[in-house]
């Protein structure tokens, strides 16, 4: 039995895997793959250190960075299950399981959908989850970002650069962006911002051809003529794995103490957007896989 | 080379699932040939045609086409 599971590779995961090699904690990581949701930022512009950077590219830094140490890894295996065993924890995979004294979920958050009329039809008939991947598809044609955050405008300036025209819709009557971004999407003559839209419908013969909204300002069911359409309405934690194990609040993130990121099991601790913690930041995720393995430190050393 | 059957992977080079993809073919020994549709049209229009929608990473296994990343799908294919 391993003193240490760590689940996922993102930002928190790989910090957490760098602090446990660097104390020599006897370590698994346990991750479906080495990108998390830093992966699919189009650009990062608030990580100490990098000033602009794309998701994909400071991911890669990250993982280099755990690779200069010793570390068991076991990538692109997906957790279906933790149980409690004598002494522990199991942890069980698609392929395996695994067993471990404590263990950190560092499992991330997965892109979250409309659940609107037509959404899958038009999966990659002109929707996608994913800007900086299928950006090269509308170049010159007119494209619409849903979700007035921070992703939605990073994603929205990224392709004024080479798409006619750029609508962001908003659900509610405010960008929830950081204003420097506003400011900067505000400045481009190409980018439409729609706050208030409620989207009802995706329409279109083979591909992609119109939005449908509902206008909350006039109550006015509104059609927007588009090629392509991103949707970045932010995301869900990936938490199932320990639903009915772990005491999760109505959003199903795992509930933590915020001093020790303790679960509500013993033992098991949960760091970055997993968790029910404010703030789903790269930095913040980062801090807290620090804090978390600090936190099992301290209960392997007790126990 | 692990295996002989002919895998291509369509993508783009800030694409994250790509990157997964291809980390997980290296990493069972798998070569591929690596087709980055972001610049080259032709390339682009070939993907579309072949997997019916316009969205990366495609990945072709000996004539099979995969869209997104899907390991039970790939190991399938290649008899992982």
């Amino acid at each position: 039995m391993r003193d240490l599971a760590i689940i996922g590779g993102g930002a928190a995961g790989i910090t957490a895997g760098i602090y446990a090699a660097r104390k020599f904690i006897d370590t698994l990581l346990i991750t479906s793959d080495f990108t998390g949701q830093v992966g699919i930022s189009a650009w990062v512009e608030n990580y100490p250190g990098f000033k602009k950077i794309t998701g994909l590219d400071l991911i890669k830094n990250f993982k280099e960075h755990l690779d200069m140490f010793e570390i068991d890894k076991e990538a692109f295996k997906t957790v279906e299950k933790i149980k409690k065993i004598k002494g522990g924890f199991e942890i069980i995979t698609d392929e395996a399981a695994y067993q471990a004294k404590s263990v950190i979920i560092a499992s991330g958050s997965l892109p979250r959908k409309l659940n609107v009329k037509n959404e899958d039809k038009f999966l990659g008939k002109g929707i996608s989850y994913c800007v900086t991947c299928d950006e090269a598809a509308f170049k010159g044609k007119t494209v619409a970002v849903i979700g007035g955050g921070n992703a939605g405008l990073e994603g929205a300036i990224e392709l004024s650069g080479f798409c006619s025209k750029v609508y962001v819709l908003e659900i509610l009557n405010k960008l929830g962006a950081d204003e420097i971004l506003v400011e900067e999407a505000k400045k481009i003559n190409k980018i439409k911002i729609i706050t208030s839209a409620e989207i009802k419908a995706f329409a279109g013969n083979t591909d992609l051809e119109k939005i449908i909204y509902m206008d909350k300002k006039s109550n006015r069911q509104k059609e927007l003529p588009i090629d392509g359409c991103f949707i970045e309405i932010g995301a869900m934690p990936n938490s199932s794995f320990v639903k009915g194990f772990l005491n999760l609040n109505k959003k199903e993130e795992i509930i933590v103490d915020p001093y020790t990121l303790e679960t509500s099991i013993k033992g098991i601790f949960a760091a970055g957007d997993v968790n029910d913690l404010p703030g789903k930041q790269i930095v913040i995720a980062c801090g807290q896989g620090a804090a978390a393995l600090l936190s099992a430190y301290n209960y392997l050393y007790k126990n | 080379m692990k295996n002989n059957k002919e895998v291509i992977v369509y993508s783009t080079p800030d694409c994250a699932y790509c990157y997964t993809i291809k980390s997980y073919l290296q990493s069972e020994g798998v070569d591929y040939k690596e087709i980055n549709i972001y610049e080259d049209e032709q390339a682009r229009k070939k993907m579309e045609e072949i997997s019916g929608q316009k969205n990366v990473p495609v990945t072709v296994i000996d004539g099979e086409v995969i869209t997104g990343w899907d390991k039970k799908k790939i190991n399938k294919l290649l008899n992982i």
